[in-house]
């Protein structure tokens, strides 16, 4: 992609190599730990939060510490210095070259180009333009260290204090060293030796001792911004194979799967595959995200691009092995056949469209996004890999699931006599609402999009559930009067906890998106299980039904606009939300106006990929054109960038016409009823009412994501099935996908 | 023979498929019944009110009686009013405390913070004027809270208490940067006086501080100087943000090398040029008449290609001549 190499060259050659006694962070935690207790309360604010809660926490302060602090910011200037002096030698045999033959313009050229090419490492780490040292790392520990020195005789808490500021400074902790260095006054000066070294050029000591924990934070990223740099120009280099060969390995392994062998050789065979395929692809599974604490987690298991993927197939042929040797009575999985020769092709082509989206962001939208293609790049080969691997288990999955579920129904029904023959029911619904909320509320705290999905999940499996299992028994409701009436209604009840318990914990967790989602997408649920109800049985004309349906459907989708655009918003984050639909150009949000600029400016035919202004069309800075989510939330307003906006609504007309193709010829398969025919399809049945239901739900997504994009309702945040950034949603909508792309071949 | 009913499963998906047209139809329906016109600026409306309050709260202070760092306590009392009271926070992130130095779990320390840092700046303004007499304020201001509330709580533009801490806090960020972009009476024309500052305002805050224009819209022209074969100034916007494009558009014959922003062009070049402004400006009219495509019907007015968005009408002194590139701004060189 056209500008790739710029952005990410330039931190390869930031890259420092910190020498191990210059490794690492932490030291002013240990400070804290060691002795805060001798801190006043207002003043221990400055440690972190786990450090400071006791008083007694006063350790003697060994003069030792201040030596080690003083071998940590030594090994720091060595590291920071190492790559300028490694170019010494080169540049004076230059100098020498060209003081001893005049004439030679062009050994001062190169000299030149030398200086040039070190003066952004220079200017990153402040080091002068001749010499190597950062001046204002040396000039910051001169001014830190000298301050601890000089009160040598204070009280503790003072020089806990200038502790803290040395630690801040090693562990590149700005915020901290700022508010441990003094912020006025005489003691925020510079000494008379330290204004003849240089310092009084760095401003205040305070400044200059903000900049040098700012050099050395840059410095201890460095390394890990230098190889994402560097995996993101490999990546940029080679995606096009890496994705087709990720797509030939999927396609060959899901005709594997779906022939009828053992699970227990196929599933560790398929993970040897995909091991030296993501080994041979250099997936780096420890940039999850960018989070340097996931990162960290990873590294601190063993998870790194390769050793991951080596110890990976080396267990998957040890499972293998196993698999020969061990014969059991087990029956082999049943054969498979895709629902629809286009399902594998359709999630290739979104998928893939998704990724594009992000290398082409990566490399020319917002700065803060430029690693998002290396991240999506795990994601992608995640969903590879979950598709190939769960397609022949789904008739053995759903088998466990509908299991699990019948005994759950069975826990649950009346039974008893008097008062528990009520009470039972209630307390078990209850307690599984309050159990999955509270799952919710700790998924919310760390990953706020699993949540969202967590729900999704309920509502597809709840929803399916409902239909699979009450179904075929509304044909045997009595027919009309007040009694009917009733008893539909009562048949329909499951439904409504069914989507009560995400609208609730949705609203609880205040995911405003995802909540819209499921208010729209309930309509659907709702007017089928109506007609199912009320008008699905003999005496009704046959397409009766499907009307009341739609039209019940339709009536909710309409009092649910109404009741969002008329009543007085909940929250003052929908009300904001509203604002920007009613007026774009005016409301607190402006990402509406942002995103309608931006379509409005695209040409008919697209700037087509590596040709987008994502960030406008003056260069500046700092990006100041489309919202830095876009990758996720604004997928529609990117493909109009890329492609022009009839292109992008035929894309979103294709992703539509290929989920409902995926799911069409299920209703060849099964009759979605529990069948006492086989087994096999008993599962596909429930299996098919899954498939079913994802499809209604994501159908109903993606209209409320193009319509949010295109300034017809709020932007409510959410996805656009299988091409936006992130796990969760591609990994969830892969996992039903699974389920639903092939179907039993006796079926 | 009478074909078998169509399963359950079938007829529900029929109904999915059927409703998702449905809910196509329907959204598409309200797009057509809400057209809505695009604009070139956006401007947060809400936001400027919240900062215009402060056009009532900033007054000349009288160091005998005035208080330019209020007390939370007492700034707590006074908000007691907000239908959206202060809110506490239970504890802030490290994020939040890095990005706002004032940040504090008590909203009320907070926006005590907040005024005080705006009164604190206000104090170094009105000392600059004993260094520069143009630049700074001849008489010490600061945020009179009571008056502050006032225009809060005015009957005619109600501003939600959110919105005046928001606009407080925007006020204050980076040492109160954003003070010295507003107009100051002291530093106003007369005549602009007169005209636009109520008799005890001290302080205007313009829109346009607060706009943002369409980033797509176009890109402002240059406007040259000097010798091609020697040293080359251009004048552009004042961010020189289109630089590299005013480089790249250098007239025939100049080096790249000897062209450069000018840092102090000549008073009198403004004037000569104004009218060039608007063929030259992505928000004004000629700009945007040869660059937009007419609606369907209206005047003739077009670029030398239909596709053409961008026009760059190039001047030199002997004459000139119009061209049109797709993509360039329009750039004039003298």
């Amino acid at each position: 992609v056209r500008g790739a190499n710029d952005r990410y060259q330039k931190a390869v050659e930031l890259r420092v190599a910190l020498v191990p006694q210059a490794a690492g962070t932490g030291r002013v935690a240990e400070i804290c730990a060691r002795f805060s207790g001798w801190l006043p309360d207002a003043e221990r604010e400055i440690c972190p939060a786990e450090t400071r809660t006791s008083a007694t926490l006063r350790g003697e302060i060994d003069p030792s510490l201040i030596e080690s602090f003083a071998a940590v910011q030594d090994a720091l200037e060595r590291s920071i210095a190492a790559p300028l002096k490694a170019q010494l030698p080169r540049v004076q045999a230059l100098e020498s070259r060209a003081r001893e033959a005049r004439a030679e313009s062009d050994i001062q050229t190169l000299v030149d180009r030398l200086a040039t090419e070190t003066r952004a490492y220079r200017e990153a780490y402040g080091i002068g333009l001749a010499g190597t040292q950062s001046v204002a790392l040396e000039c910051a520990w001169r001014y830190v260290s000298g301050r601890y020195h000089a009160q040598a005789n204070a009280p503790e808490d003072y020089r806990v204090f200038a502790l803290i500021g040395i630690a801040a400074l090693l562990d590149g902790d700005a915020r901290r060293a700022a508010i441990a260095v003094a912020p006025s006054g005489k003691a925020n000066a510079w000494t008379r030796a330290e204004r003849e070294a240089g310092c009084g050029s760095l401003g205040l000591p305070r400044e200059a001792v903000v900049g040098a924990a700012e050099i050395v934070a840059r410095a201890r990223a460095s390394e890990i911004n230098a190889a994402k740099s560097q995996a993101a120009q490999d990546l940029f280099a080679n995606a096009y194979w890496i994705y087709a060969l990720w797509a030939a390995t999927g396609l060959a392994l899901l005709q594997i799967g779906r022939q009828a062998s053992s699970a227990r050789r196929f599933l560790p065979l398929a993970a040897i595959v995909w091991a030296f395929v993501g080994w041979l692809t250099h997936v780096h599974v420890e940039w999850v995200s960018d989070r340097a604490v996931h990162t960290s987690r990873l590294l601190s298991w063993g998870i790194r691009w390769p050793d991951f993927f080596q110890v990976a197939a080396a267990a998957a042929a040890i499972l293998l092995l196993a698999g020969f040797v061990v014969h059991g009575a087990r029956k082999p999985l049943e054969r498979q056949t895709p629902s629809s020769r286009l399902a594998y092709a359709g999630f290739v082509l979104f998928v893939g469209l998704g990724w594009w989206l992000a290398l082409d962001l990566s490399a020319n939208g917002h700065a803060a996004n430029r690693f998002h293609a290396l991240y999506q790049q795990i994601y992608v080969f995640a969903a590879f890999v979950l598709l190939t691997m769960l397609a022949p288990l789904r008739l053995k999955l759903a088998d466990r699931l509908s299991r699990g579920l019948g005994h759950f129904l069975l826990l649950a029904r009346a039974r008893g006599t008097s008062v528990l023959r009520y009470a039972v029911p209630w307390l078990i619904y209850g307690g599984t609402a309050v159990l999955v909320l509270a799952a919710a509320a700790v998924t919310h705290q760390k990953q706020t999009q699993f949540t969202s999905e967590l729900f999704r999940l309920w509502l597809i499996l709840g929803a399916s559930w409902f239909f699979f299992i009450r179904g075929e028994s509304a044909l045997s409701l009595p027919a009309g009067g007040i009694k009917g009436a009733l008893s539909a209604l009562a048949f329909v009840s499951p439904l409504f906890f069914v989507l009560g318990v995400p609208v609730l914990g949705l609203m609880l967790t205040d995911d405003f998106g995802p909540l819209f989602v499921i208010i729209y997408a309930a309509s659907i649920f709702v007017g089928t299980a109506f007609a199912f109800a009320f008008f699905d049985r003999a005496g009704y004309r046959p397409w009766l039904a499907g009307s009341v349906g739609v039209l019940v459907a339709g009536g909710w989708v309409y009092v649910m606009t109404f009741a969002l655009y008329s009543l007085p918003a909940p929250l003052a984050r929908i009300a904001e939300r509203l604002a920007s639909v009613r007026t774009p150009f005016s409301s607190t949000n402006d990402q509406m106006a942002i995103i309608t600029w931006f379509q409005e400016s695209a040409p008919a035919q697209g700037y087509g990929f590596g040709g987008v202004p994502w960030c406008g069309e003056l260069a500046g800075a700092t990006c100041r054109g489309v919202p830095k989510q876009i990758q996720s939330d604004y997928v529609f307003t990117a493909l109009a960038g890329v492609y022009g906006k009839a292109a992008a609504l035929a894309l979103v007309a294709l992703l539509a016409l290929w989920l409902v193709r995926v799911v069409i010829h299920h209703g060849r398969a099964s009759r979605g009823t529990v069948t006492a025919e086989s087994p096999a399809l008993t599962q596909q049945a429930w299996l098919s009412w899954i498939a079913v239901c994802w499809v209604g739900l994501t159908l109903a997504q993606l209209a409320i994501t193009v319509a949010g994009n295109l300034g017809w309702l709020p932007l409510t945040g959410i996805t656009f099935p299988f091409a936006s950034f992130g796990a969760w949603s591609l990994l969830a909508n892969t996992f039903f996908l699974a389920l639903a792309m092939s179907l039993p071949r006796r079926a | 023979m009478a074909r078998p009913r169509s399963s359950l499963l079938e007829r529900a998906l029929g109904v999915f498929v059927a409703f998702a047209l449905v809910l196509a139809g329907f959204l598409w329906a309200g797009r057509t019944l809400l057209p809505r016109s695009v604009e070139g600026v956006y401007l947060d409306s809400q936001r400027l009110g919240g900062l215009r309050t402060f056009e009532r709260a900033i007054v000349p202070m009288d160091p005998a009686r005035d208080d330019p760092a209020p007390k939370a306590d007492w700034i707590r009392g006074q908000f007691a009013f907000c239908t959206d009271p202060l809110k506490d926070r239970k504890e802030l992130s490290a994020r939040t405390k890095r990005s706002n130095p004032c940040a504090s779990t008590n909203a009320a320390e907070e926006l005590a913070c907040y005024i005080t840092t705006i009164n604190s700046r206000l104090a170094d303004m009105s000392a600059e004027a004993t260094a520069n007499r143009d630049r700074g304020l001849t008489a010490r201001h600061f945020v009179s809270v009571e008056r502050w509330i006032e225009a809060i709580r005015d009957p005619q533009q109600p501003i939600a208490c959110r919105t005046a801490v928001a606009a407080a806090r925007q006020l204050a960020a980076g040492d109160g940067r954003l003070l010295s972009l507003l107009a100051w009476r002291d530093l106003t024309p007369k005549s602009v006086v007169a005209s636009q500052f109520a008799p005890d305002q001290a302080v205007k805050v313009a829109g346009r501080i607060l706009e943002q224009r369409n980033p797509w819209g176009g890109v402002p022209g240059c406007i040259y100087y000097g010798r091609p074969n020697g040293k080359m100034l251009f004048v552009t916007d004042r961010h020189e943000t289109n630089r590299q494009a005013c480089v790249a558009m250098r007239p025939a014959g100049a080096n790249e090398k000897n062209v450069e922003g000018a840092k102090a062009p000549p008073e009198s070049l403004d004037v000569i040029l104004a009218d060039l402004d608007n063929i030259r400006l992505p928000w004004r009219d000629l700009y945007r008449a040869y660059t937009e495509k007419p609606a369907a019907g209206s005047g003739p007015i077009r670029t030398a290609s239909a596709d053409a968005k961008r026009v760059a009408a190039r001047t030199v002194r002997t004459g000139s001549r119009a061209q049109s590139t797709k993509s360039t701004p329009a750039s004039t060189s003298t």
